[in-house]
């Protein structure tokens, strides 16, 4: 149990400094890596970029979860799911490599822009689509079989089922589901970093083309470029870690409460 | 042909007029994307070229992204064709997709997208396809009320589309790379030593094809990593799963001991890189870069998980064995050593090599706790001063080395492919070890479940 001591607290260590200083002096707007470390802009983008990514990837995957909950065989279920869970692992090295050569052009051709938040939002999506669909997948299925046949019984039709009846039981288990993908989103790092640019100082704007930065690349671009790893760079770079920490600790902790709610209900 | 005629004719008889105007307009949409898709791809495989100078306005310079684009096209017409006949089939379905087709490529279209003349008599033609749907679909209702059905049926489709996509977009992420990387793999790729940098582009291509070089030494820098962060994350794993399931009392520590652990398993992993990076540098004077600082880095991202997963399958053990253990007298150490551990191998094991999969395809820590740039083999490196090779590392290097200050669409389409290698290299090791967790698990699953 000390090693986990050992990591937080060294990271809250040496991070509460460049913290404390963000939030007596303002958070700033400029980032120069040398004595301007301003990170507005990146934790506005980080926000961006993850919600826009769970949006995509609810959208497409939980459909496709109450396609294999409700609508499929269970031959077809049983071939998509392990596929799925299995392709969920594939490295984010390997995602970043493949968005860069397939993802960008095709962006940068139909929209322009290229390298930026739009094929970033395209690459998580596609990373996070497998957690997406097994997690709210489970929760569905998780709705007891009874209520389906009540529902049934009284003359709707399966998709009736599924949209009145299953959709609403299934709720906190689908919010559960996006919950986790908006962290392990927010926590990506390899592939973001080779899509999105990175620009240290995007502009604060709803366009999603032009290059852009979450916390995550801040911390991974810049890691090595203070040789010493003492100065104010260094110390920078571990308030940005503590910050985005905080805010993954903070999706955790809410994961857990919707999941005690939903087991003492 | 007089049958036909006949058929014809009650299908014209049975439909209504307007929805099948309407389905035919969104067919002729499709029948125009399809036809672009193909004659961009003659075009491109006829005279090498890119499409750009056949019908001008691309922006492309790629044949690949040509071939794309021709692909995309065929996609697109496939469920216009899908909404032209769900339209004259009166389900609402055709109008959704149409609509959405409409609007869509009216932005593409004013977005600055290649081919705006296409792109603007598609939409046109789809939007009054929809308006037309949408007006057969009101006297449709007002005579006849088959709602439910329609509805039922339409949903399921859209249903289905979405999992196609779902499922569409992750194998052909998988197809892309492994039909990129096939051609440069082979005994000698994975074998072979990589003495040269990624500037040399001949030496590179010239090398793989004739069986020089290859990725030898980061695959077993990769396996050794990966190898000794297993060494320190098992004992503390098992050994912390053991204390939690049958010694911990339930108490306020064991709560605080559970969060901390949840609360590792939500730290990023660029910061534990970050961590590794400074933190064995600074305090121990190691390398920023180093085979134990990175294996030690790795253990804690893969730790919460070996307990978890080692935790759970201890508990399913059932609670006879044990009392069946002690009924014979043995003490608690043996019940746990003889009897639950060995009943709760499999899980165990399935934890292990979950996580070491886990292990092996991170990158964000491996690059800045471990190595990236290193090209020597295991018996060469040191314990906590050599920057060692790995796998996620020279993927990482390829890219940076292949796209720096080049266009998007630029870069030498060959050493994209060596790099292509690499990374069909780390999934296959990473899906053999997943397949062979999952093989374990279902193999002992059903040992347990025949005895």
């Amino acid at each position: 149990m000390g090693i986990v001591f050992l990591v937080v607290g060294y990271i809250a260590w040496q991070g509460y400094p460049a913290v404390v200083n963000w939030f007596l002096n303002g958070f700033g707007m400029f980032w120069d890596g040398e004595s301007n470390f301003g990170v507005i802009p990146t934790i506005f983008s980080t926000f961006y970029v993850g919600a826009g990514a769970v949006v995509i990837a609810t959208a497409i995957g939980i459909p496709t979860a109450f396609y294999l909950a409700e609508f499929s065989s269970s031959k077809i279920r049983n071939l998509i799911k392990p596929s799925l869970e299995t392709l969920a692992g594939i490295p984010s090295v390997v995602m970043g490599y493949f968005g860069y050569f397939y993802i960008v052009p095709i962006v940068f051709a139909y929209f322009g822009g290229g390298l930026g938040v739009l094929s970033a939002w395209i690459i998580l999506a596609i990373m996070s689509l497998p957690f997406v669909v097994s997690i709210s997948e489970d929760a569905i299925r998780a709705v007891p079989n009874s209520y389906r046949e009540a529902s049934q019984g009284l003359g709707a039709t399966r998709w009736q089922t599924a949209w009145h009846v299953v959709l609403p039981e299934a709720k906190s288990g689908i919010l559960t589901a996006i919950l986790l993908a908006l962290a392990s989103v927010l926590g990506e790092t390899m592939a973001v970093w080779m899509v999105i640019g990175p620009n240290f100082n995007p502009a604060i704007t709803l366009d999603p083309r032009p290059p852009s930065n979450v916390l995550t690349t801040l911390i991974a671009a810049n890691v090595g470029q203070d040789a010493a790893g003492v100065g104010a760079l260094n110390e920078a770079l571990y308030g940005v870690a503590l910050i985005l920490f905080m805010l993954i600790g903070i999706l955790n902790i809410a994961v857990t409460a919707l999941a005690r709610r939903r087991l003492s209900k | 042909m007089n049958s036909y005629l006949k058929s014809l004719r009650t299908y014209l008889k049975t439909h209504e007029r307007e929805k099948i105007f309407a389905g035919l307009l969104i067919c002729i949409c499709g029948g125009l994307s399809a036809s672009y898709g193909i004659l961009l791809a003659v075009s491109v495989v006829t005279s090498g070229i890119s499409g750009s100078s056949f019908l001008g306005a691309l922006p492309f310079t790629d044949i690949v992204a040509d071939l794309l684009l021709s692909l995309l096209c065929f996609a697109t017409a496939v469920p216009l064709f899908l909404a032209g006949y769900l339209l004259a089939e009166s389900h609402y379905g055709g109008i959704v997709i149409a609509g959405i087709f409409g609007i869509g490529s009216f932005i593409t279209s004013i977005f600055g997208i290649t081919i705006p003349a296409l792109g603007l008599t598609i939409s046109v033609l789809c939007l009054i396809g929809t308006l037309l749907g949408l007006w057969g679909q009101r006297k449709t209702i007002r005579t006849k009320t088959r709602a439910p059905v329609i509805e039922e049926n339409v949903m399921k489709l859209c249903l289905r589309l979405c999992g196609l996509i779902a499922v569409g977009c992750l194998f052909f992420v998988i197809a892309v790379i492994f039909i990129r990387g096939m051609y440069s793999v082979s005994w000698d790729f994975v074998t072979k030593p990589w003495p040269v940098s990624w500037s040399d582009a001949t030496a590179i291509i010239e090398g793989v094809k004739s069986g020089i070089i290859g990725i030898g030494p980061q695959i077993a820098g990769s396996l050794l990593l990966c190898g000794l962060c297993e060494l320190i994350s098992i004992p503390l794993g098992l050994g912390s799963a053991i204390y939690l399931s049958e010694y911990a009392p339930q108490n306020l520590l064991t709560k605080v001991i559970r969060f901390f652990i949840e609360t590792l398993a939500g730290i990023p992993s660029v910061i534990l890189g970050l961590f590794g990076f400074t933190f064995f540098a600074h305090e121990f004077g190691w390398a920023q870069r180093s085979l134990l600082g990175g294996a030690i880095c790795l253990a804690f991202m893969i730790l919460p998980w070996n307990i978890r997963i080692a935790e759970e399958s201890i508990k399913r053990v059932s609670a006879d064995f044990k009392a069946a253990a002690y009924a014979l007298g043995s003490t608690k150490l043996q019940t746990i050593r003889h009897v639950i551990l060995a009943a709760a191998a499999p899980g165990i094991l399935t934890g292990i090599l979950l996580g070491f999969g886990a292990a092996f395809g991170e990158a964000a820590v491996v690059l800045f706790a471990a190595g990236n740039e290193g090209a020597l083999w295991p018996s060469q490196l040191t314990l906590t001063s050599s920057d060692i090779p790995t796998l996620p590392g020279w993927i990482y290097g390829a890219f940076r080395h292949l796209t720096q200050s080049q266009d998007v669409t630029q870069g030498g389409w060959r050493e994209q492919n060596v790099a292509f290698a690499g990374s069909l290299v780390l999934i296959f090791i990473f899906l053999a070890v997943t397949v062979a967790a999952l093989l374990v698990r279902n193999h002992f699953n059903k040992k347990l479940a025949g005895t």
